[in-house]
């Protein structure tokens, strides 16, 4: 319990503390805000009046609060390259199911493709097959996601016809294509993990196979893959529990790029496209979403941890 | 025999051969290229690889070998300065941290944690957005994001190091704490530092590789691996030549390196 309460507390501070990271990061940018929202037409009159009705005119701790205050309710004001029609939010609300699928879909091809592969090639051990394990994982980890995106388009795409590059569907208006498309951007971020995933896996299965009590069971008769199964795998999982969070956050950082590459209205470029912008509210607000992600999947993973591996609490 | 434990083993001979091939190219890329990088051509507009143009020409008929050999040294150039940055700064913090300990110890490691937890991409992108895109911030941007990853090393280290008996004798003749950290402790973290600057120069290299393709990083008619990728994309139906020879090049420098590094971890 009191494990738990120790990580929440982090995780609040955590928390605070991205959140007054994104707000001081863009009050260093030179330039008036008033006056990149009313145009320079605008008199001294209106300037002021726009300033009272913002709150800029206020300090900067007051500031921050108000834009806390406002955040925590979703409001993130409006978006400056839509000439201040379209709320961030709501800007926001669309892109993020199309990256929260295509997250989603990497993570579970990664964990699907990835603990078999991983138990597969820890099973058999010979210099050789080493080699030529490690070899192939260090040639994909070495694939930039974007790239991998590209070949796959190339492939699949335009020489096998298996999908239309850029066709992408709206989830809410044919469920099935949209999948169906997405299953090619998720392969470009989840492949060069996969290849993570297995070499991590693997050195975790055959260090715990060198412990005293799977050599004990194997001693006494028991198989290699009875041993692997019943009693090494249990425990050479939990440290890829801690791995696989990480990257999830890494996932993150795939789909920026990746949805450059398949053309899809994600919050990745989003992201991008307010940065080329200058549209500060949706660049704070996709961070402060983004990083808050990580942060709370962090603490879930911590306490699935102690759960899972009681030395952690009482160690 | 236990796989990896030989420093010459086949995996480490490929990374170095690899390697060489890479740095080869690139170096002669500073002095000699077939043709002008930046030379356009409108009759020789997307023609396939030939024996005149081994990797073929892009949409503006440049020579591509040529632009992936200038290209590449621009991302060596920024990949470097990253590092250099990056470790020289963490090495710093690395070593105070490491051999003082204390409050400032756990300031700045939970600093640290904090921003190792975060997509380095993420963090590089928030940099952009305030000061700007251009080499120069993309060196500044990434160096500063990868000094947790280097100090973290260097911490571990000099916890260790300080401990030893060749420290304590410096001591006892007299030598100051400064002198301690960085003419007797840091020359022996090199072990584990050589093979964390292999690691932090790929990163930087698919780092850059990744903020160019956004157009956040080298602006052109600059070319760097990352720039020509994104320019690539634009020609997949047409010319898909412009994006192999790039890409494979990103490809081989981080094969490579992580498999010279991988070698070099196994060496104990």
């Amino acid at each position: 319990m009191k494990y738990t309460v120790k990580k929440f507390i982090s995780l609040v501070v955590s928390l605070l503390f991205t959140s007054i990271l994104t707000f001081a990061a863009f009050q260093v940018i030179p330039g008036d805000s008033a006056l990149s929202a009313l145009g320079i037409d605008a008199t001294e009159e209106q300037l002021e009046e726009y300033r009272e009705e913002m709150g800029l005119n206020k300090s900067l701790p007051v500031r921050y609060l108000n834009w806390l205050k406002n955040a925590l309710r979703g409001d993130f004001g409006y978006s400056s390259q839509y000439r201040m029609q379209i709320k961030v939010s709501a800007l926001i609300g669309d892109r993020l199911i199309v990256t929260a699928w295509l997250a989603v879909l990497s993570f579970l091809l990664i964990v699907a493709v990835s603990i078999p592969l991983g138990i597969l090639s820890a099973l058999k051990k010979n210099y050789i097959l080493d080699s030529l394990i490690t070899l192939v994982n260090q040639v994909f980890m070495s694939v930039p996601s974007f790239f991998l995106g590209m070949m796959i388009t190339l492939v699949f795409g335009i020489i096998l016809k298996w999908f239309t590059p850029g066709s992408y569907v709206n989830p809410w208006e044919n469920f099935r294509l949209f999948l169906r498309f997405m299953i090619f951007p998720a392969a470009a971020v989840a492949i060069p993990r996969i290849a993570m995933v297995v070499k991590f896996l693997r050195s975790s299965l055959l260090r715990e196979m060198e412990l005293d009590y799977a050599r004990t069971a194997k001693s006494k008769g028991m198989s290699n893959i009875r041993v692997l199964f019943r009693h090494v795998l249990k425990n050479a999982l939990i440290p890829v529990i801690t791995f696989l969070a990480m990257i999830l956050a890494d996932i993150l950082a795939g789909a920026i790029l990746v949805e450059q590459v398949f053309n899809l209205p994600g919050l990745g470029r989003l992201l991008v496209s307010s940065i080329a912008n200058r549209d500060y509210a949706v660049v704070q607000a996709i961070i402060l979403y983004s990083a808050s992600v990580v942060i709370i999947i962090n603490f879930f993973v911590d306490l699935i941890y102690q759960w899972i591996d009681p030395r952690v609490r009482t160690g | 025999m236990q796989p990896g434990k030989n420093k010459h083993d086949f995996n480490y001979i490929l990374g170095l051969s690899i390697t060489s091939l890479v740095l080869l190219v690139v170096l002669t890329g500073f002095f000699y290229t077939p043709y002008d990088p930046n030379k356009m051509d409108a009759a020789l507009r997307n023609s396939p690889p030939s024996l005149l143009h081994l990797f073929g020409t892009d949409n503006f008929g440049r020579d591509i070998l040529s632009r992936v050999m200038k290209g590449a040294g621009t991302t060596y150039i920024i990949a470097v300065s990253i590092v250099f940055v990056g470790a020289s700064l963490g090495t710093i913090v690395g070593a105070l941290t490491g051999y003082f300990g204390g409050w400032f110890d756990e300031a700045i490691m939970r600093l640290n944690d904090v921003l190792t937890s975060f997509p380095s991409i993420l963090l590089a992108l928030v940099f952009v957005s305030v000061f700007g895109p251009g080499s120069y911030n993309i060196i500044l941007a990434l160096g500063i994001i990868f000094v947790p990853s280097y100090a973290r090393v260097v911490r571990s280290e000099f916890i260790v190091l300080k401990e030893r008996d060749f420290v304590k004798n410096a001591k006892l003749m007299g030598a100051g704490n400064f002198r301690i950290m960085f003419v007797h402790i840091l020359p022996n973290t090199g072990r584990v530092l050589i093979p964390s600057l292999l690691i932090g120069f790929n990163n930087a290299v698919l780092a850059e590789a990744g903020l160019s393709f956004l157009g956040l990083g080298v602006q052109p008619p600059q070319a760097s691996l990352g720039r020509m990728l994104s320019e690539a994309q634009g020609y997949l139906l047409d010319s898909p030549w412009y994006a192999i020879a790039p890409g494979v090049m990103i490809i081989l420098t981080v094969l490579g390196f992580s498999l010279i590094s991988g070698g070099l971890a196994n060496e104990k």
